[in-house]
């Protein structure tokens, strides 16, 4: 029998490359003086303390609503259960639904009540998906009982990047996440719900509201929901209204980093199949209760589509319009492209940013979105 | 699964530390390779079979080498000619290896190539096969080609024991991005290791670990939060951005990929294993000798030994030529597009002016000089390397060297320059871990400690946001 194979005496010299004289037992000679004591405790007890701090201050401020706790008796910033609450808590019930992402949440749905029949409310929220179009309408429908006819769908070029993830206010909101029907791994997780509690995006908007309640203020100071759902930006139009907001400068700073930050363009190959799927779950159950479905693409601003058509990964924005295209027609609605603000006469200075179009560009999109669909302003206005 | 990951950091790596030092000795390779397969499961666990394939024909390989190799009794080498079966054994592993990874790696870059020359001359195209590369191949495959090709020279005994074969292919801290480990040093350690968790083991295992995780997060991915957007768009940049978006991806993939290997090499200490040293401090190196001596150590030494010398680098009349190929080679190896081979040709070329040079006693004049002087050929080829094409390269290239084109401005990030400022000076100036560790230096203050746990803390806040190693990719 062969021996096995070697002992710590037979060791050879190595690759090249250096193993270093820092290593255990045989070596523990060469090694420094403080590597035998226990600076590797100290590191650890700071890096748990400093983690449990965090966690802690997650837990009692609860910023996004995932946990039981409320201590601080805060309205939570996730706009999926506070905009249910809204149509559960005022009893309202929408004829017109507007459903998208932060994109759409400047649309006025007082707006959209010029020209569709009955209350309009604006469902739109944070980093809407496609799968966020279905369990919408299911919570709508389903969930608060309420019949809607009629949506208003905005959607996004990011909605079906794969790479893109469901958000934590979506997956961590029971009654919305059980509607995530073709995704059993969306579906609420102990331990991911957990592991939440040491993200910095939760723990920057604890410190945020902790900051806000210390200075005695309880709402975002930056964004306000409306009861009809309307997001107000409560800070930029402030500052546009004491001409300190420089668009400009907003779109130097975030024009560039969009593509890879936001779009995750190097990993956007191809439609993401599964939010294919969503997107056909939604047009059949809108089939099935006979809602009408106003879609569009939403704008982004001149500047941003500058860098995108100097970027060859770009294509596939064509690819994935071309795609939804042919599905909407398979149920008979028209995908409106408004991705370039020529398509409805838009201004390039009514953003508040690279994608978010204020509600003056929104009107536009509305009213051009309606003379296409062939549907006249009610009151005989021009908006 | 990755390193930087809430459940890698907080279940997996934890649990499978402590169960390792729980469990007797001898199991403790069957443990390792449990571990490192469900590591490897948890991302496709398809592609673990993929691996499993490469360690069973490695190790059947190894093991009819080893007989005609070495004797059954003794483990001592027999026989010093090469037998026919021998060679055999070792083509059949050579071509189950780089037969794997051409298939998965450059399928698709062979056949875009055969199609650009076919459109080129006017002929059809072939469809592109959309091949998904399985995470960590061009590491684990590399160093499983060491041990049949160390054992059909002699250089390494045969590894009787499947599962501490298994062990030594899959470690999981190197499966992903390396450090690429030989058999010779790495088997004897699995075979026998130490009984407890030194404290030595353990204080430079979480020192590494920490230093690692700092790297990456706080400042690789900083860093390219800044230079990746003027990356994005490439063709549009003035010449102040271009020379802010080649030095940031300079500092970038370097802390970026020597964070990983200090958190691989840090899991070793704490498994109780020395893994090599993948980085010395290579923004300091004198020439660009010296920076391949410094730079990814043991892959640089892996292509020295196992292509260089194999291809003529030991014979006076053939040493250019093999140094030029073994970099190609070496560029290849990192991605399958030309990017990387130019950029691996532009190597080899510098390094052949390097040693003509140094032949001709033409040296740099004082260290200082030198170290800039290679920091900026290094910071060229890395040019290369980032762009999506040799157009963009080019491009970038231009506007670098607009000089005139200053006067434009642009907009560099202060964050960009404040972060590259200290990055570089740690890089060139500061100790590296290996250095730090050896040093002879008092102990540290334990507020000094406490800090970089807790910078450590804020790096797996934030790492949520992280982008994947960048070595994890080739």
């Amino acid at each position: 029998m062969l021996k096995r194979f070697g002992n710590a005496e037979d060791r050879s010299a190595g690759s090249g490359a250096s193993r270093g004289a820092v290593s255990g037992d045989k070596n523990a000679k060469k090694s420094p003086g403080w590597a035998a004591r226990w600076p590797g405790a100290v590191v650890l007890i700071a890096f748990i303390a400093t983690l449990s701090c965090a966690a802690l201050l997650n837990f009692i401020v609860n910023p996004f609503g995932l946990y039981p706790g409320n201590l601080l008796d805060y309205r939570p910033e996730n706009y999926r259960k506070q905009k249910f609450l809204l149509v559960h808590n005022y009893k309202l019930e929408p004829e017109t639904v507007i459903i998208g992402s932060s994109r759409a949440m400047t649309m006025p749905p007082r707006e959209v009540s010029h020209y569709l029949p009955g209350l309009c409310f604006n469902f739109s929220v944070a980093s809407a998906t496609a799968e966020d179009y279905y369990a919408i309408a299911m919570l709508t429908v389903d969930e608060l009982g309420i019949p809607i006819s009629r949506v208003v769908l905005a959607v996004d070029y990011e909605a079906f990047n794969p790479v893109i993830p469901v958000l934590p206010e979506a997956r961590y909101f029971g009654e919305f996440s059980k509607h995530l029907v073709l995704s059993p791994d969306l579906k609420e997780r102990k331990f991911e719900k957990f592991a939440q509690l040491i993200s910095l995006q939760q723990t920057d908007e604890s410190y945020n509201v902790l900051m806000r309640k210390i200075r005695g203020g309880d709402e975002n100071p930056k964004l306000r929901v409306e009861r009809d759902g309307l997001m107000v930006h409560v800070a930029r139009e402030k500052a546009i209204a004491e001409g300190t907001f420089k668009l400009a400068e907003v779109l130097d700073e975030r024009v560039r980093k969009y593509p890879e930050r936001s779009l995750k363009l190097s990993g956007y190959t191809g439609v993401d199949t599964r939010r294919m799927e969503y997107l056909e779950l939604f047009l059949d159950f809108c089939d099935e209760h006979g809602i009408a479905v106003y879609a569009y693409i939403t704008p982004y601003h001149p500047e941003l589509w500058k860098v995108l058509d100097g970027i060859p990964g770009s294509k596939v924005l064509d690819t994935v319009r071309e795609t939804l295209d042919v599905k909407f027609a398979e149920h008979g609605v028209t995908l409106h492209d408004f991705s370039r603000i020529e398509s409805f006469l838009g201004d390039k200075s009514r953003f508040y940013d690279e994608i978010h179009p204020m509600p003056i560009t929104q009107i536009r999109i509305l009213r051009e979105l309606f003379a296409r669909e062939g549907i006249e302003r009610r009151d005989g206005g021009n908006g | 699964m990755q390193f930087l990951s809430q459940t890698f950091i907080f279940v997996f790596a934890p649990l499978a530390i402590v169960l390792y030092w729980i469990i007797p000795a001898k199991y403790r390779p069957l443990f390792l390779t449990i571990a490192s397969y469900a590591f490897y499961a948890w991302w496709d666990w398809r592609f673990s079979i993929l691996m499993l394939i490469t360690t069973v024909v490695d190790f059947t390989c190894g093991k009819w080498i080893a007989k005609a190799r070495f004797d059954s009794e003794s483990n001592e080498q027999v026989t010093a000619d090469y037998r026919a079966s021998a060679r055999v054994w070792l083509a059949f592993s050579l071509v189950a290896n780089l037969g794997l990874l051409a298939f998965f790696k450059y399928a698709g870059f062979f056949v875009a190539t055969v199609n650009a020359v076919s459109e080129f001359l006017g002929g059809g195209a072939l469809p592109v096969p959309e091949i998904i590369l399985p995470l960590g191949i061009s590491f684990y495959t590399f160093k499983s080609i060491t041990y049949t090709l160390d054992l059909y020279r002699g250089r390494t005994k045969p590894i009787l024991s499947f599962i501490q074969y298994a062990a030594f292919v899959s470690l999981f801290p190197e499966l992903v991005a390396g450090p690429i480990d030989r058999s010779r040093d790495l088997a004897p350690q699995l075979a026998n290791p130490p009984e407890r968790l030194t404290r030595v083991n353990f204080n430079l295992g979480i020192a590494f670990f920490a230093a690692g995780l700092i790297k990456k997060v706080l400042i690789a991915d900083r860093i390219a939060y800044y230079s990746e957007p003027l990356w994005g768009d490439a063709l549009n940049l003035t010449p102040l951005e271009a020379w802010a978006a080649a030095i940031g991806y300079s500092l970038q993939i370097f802390y970026d990929f020597a964070g990983y290997s200090l958190m691989a090499i840090g899991l070793g200490f704490l498994l109780g294993l020395r893994l090599p040293q993948n980085f010395n401090s290579p923004y300091r190196a004198k020439d660009i000798g010296d920076f391949w001596r410094r730079w990814h150590m043991s892959l640089s030494f892996w292509f020295r030994d196992y292509v260089f010398f194999q291809i003529g680098g030991l014979k006076f009349d053939k040493r250019w030529w093999a140094l030029f190929w073994t970099m190609v080679l070496c560029g290849l190896w990192h991605g399958a597009a030309w990017t990387f081979v130019i950029w691996g040709a532009y190597h080899g070329v510098l390094l052949l002016v390097h040693h003509v040079l140094r032949e001709r006693k033409i040296r740099w004049k004082g260290g200082a000089v030198g170290i800039a002087g290679t920091l900026f050929l290094v910071i060229f080829g890395w040019v290369i390397f980032r762009a999506d094409t040799m157009h963009t390269a080019y491009q970038v290239f231009l506007k670098m060297f607009n000089f005139q084109g200053f006067a434009t401005g642009g907009t560099v990030p202060l964050g960009l320059i404040a972060l590259s400022v200290i990055a570089m000076t740690w890089a060139i100036l500061g100790p590296n871990m290996f250095e730090f560790a050896v040093t002879k230096m008092s102990p540290p203050k334990r507020w000094a400690l406490a800090i970089i746990g807790i910078f450590a803390a804020i790096a797996v806040l934030i790492m949520a946001d992280s982008t994947p190693f960048l070595y994890a990719q080739f």
